[in-house]
């Protein structure tokens, strides 16, 4: 009965056939990083991505300081005409104004409201 | 020095200005508006005293509702006087528009509040319910009275503002009418004139109508919302020919 070799199929290197197999590279298995630390990380992140954030604003408004206040427009005693409120002349204007305002001028007193029964 | 200060009173002293018609309305209204708040108030207590009497029917409490009653009956008639001034006085403001029926309500008016004023004489002198009851019969009859002579004269006040208007539209349309802009423009205006004039005339007629319909029964039958719907539709009328005017005064301008 013909010796059949034995083969250790675990053992790589005892390998009697005298070939060598290459071993599969072992994966190379990274420390986990612990929840603190990654929450500190990202603290951090935030933390400068603010400070770069308030640097430009700041920067922003320093540049906005410099530029020359310009003069606001406020009112003058120089009326601009626009358009005319009536286009009646001037001259009869306030005399039909006087009547237009005059017209619903009914004396303005409430009637008394009373009680008749009282002592009867 | 005398001399000196003298002639500086007589040259310098400004003459005491005068109330205007305006001013004297607005006074004798405000002084209404008060009274009326004192009835309300006086009302206000003699409700309570009555009541306290139907509760007790005690001889105190009886004698603290005649003594409320009386303080109540009094202040209203101060209060109907007051307004009945004022109402006098607001009606100078357009006499001049019918100065004879005008005056005729002035003195009706002024009739009304003599005779409050002498029940304010007697009222303090009640003792009893009885002379109370008797006095509160006889001012039903009178108020009912009164009220008519008040409603009247509003209606006459509402009258009076309205041809004082037409007046003043008429006199803005002579002047215009004289304008050396205008050439004729205002024929058809015053070619129209006549019938609009008519048309509000004939409103206030139909105003001056129903306030002087007689009053049946004894309570008053209040006339004033029929005279408010003529004193509106004469309304209509001079908008509609001062527009007409104001129209025409913008086309001969522009």
């Amino acid at each position: 009965m013909p010796e059949t070799p034995y083969q250790n199929i675990d053992i790589s290197q005892n390998n009697p056939l005298g070939f060598r197999e290459e071993m599969p590279p072992q994966p190379t298995t990274s420390k986990k990083l612990s929840p603190k630390i990654v929450f500190l990380i990202v603290m951090v992140i935030i933390i400068l991505l603010l400070f770069i954030v308030s640097l430009i604003v700041s920067s922003r408004r320093k540049n906005g300081n410099l530029i020359p206040p310009t003069a606001t427009p406020s009112p003058t005693e120089i009326v601009v005409p626009t358009v005319s409120k009536s286009l009646l002349p001037e001259i009869y204007r306030r005399k039909f104004e006087t009547i237009e305002n005059n017209l619903n001028q009914d004396l303005e007193i409430d009637t008394p409201v009373i009680d008749q029964e009282i002592g009867l | 020095m005398w001399l000196f200060f003298f002639l500086f009173f007589l040259f310098n002293s400004s003459p005491v200005k005068s109330q205007t018609q305006g001013e004297l309305f607005t006074q004798y209204r405000n002084d209404y508006l008060f009274l009326r708040d004192e009835y309300q108030k006086n009302y206000l207590d003699f409700l309570n005293k009555k009541n306290v009497y139907i509760q007790y029917r005690s001889i105190t409490s009886e004698q603290d509702m005649i003594e409320s009653t009386k303080a109540v009956l009094f202040s209203r008639n101060k209060m109907l006087k007051s307004f009945l001034m004022s109402l006098r006085v607001g009606l100078d403001k357009y006499k001049n528009s019918d100065p004879p029926k005008t005056e005729r309500y002035q003195i009706l008016l002024t009739k009304w509040e003599e005779w409050l004023d002498e029940q304010n004489l007697i009222i303090p002198n009640f003792t009893n319910s009885t002379d109370i009851k008797d006095w509160a019969t006889t001012f039903k009859s009178r108020y009912l009275e009164i009220q008519t002579a008040y409603y009247q004269a509003l209606t006459q006040a509402a009258i009076n503002l309205r041809l004082y208007n037409l007046n003043e539209i008429k006199v803005l349309a002579e002047t215009i009418k004289t304008d050396p802009k205008n050439d004729n423009f205002t024929e058809n205006w015053f070619a129209n004139f006549p019938v609009n004039s008519d048309l509000i005339n004939k409103s206030l007629e139909n105003a001056n109508t129903i306030a002087q319909k007689p009053q049946r029964g004894k309570s008053f039958n209040n006339f004033f919302p029929e005279v408010r719907v003529q004193t509106l539709k004469a309304d209509s009328y001079l908008k509609s020919i001062l527009s007409d005017l104001k129209a025409i005064t913008i086309k001969f301008y522009n």
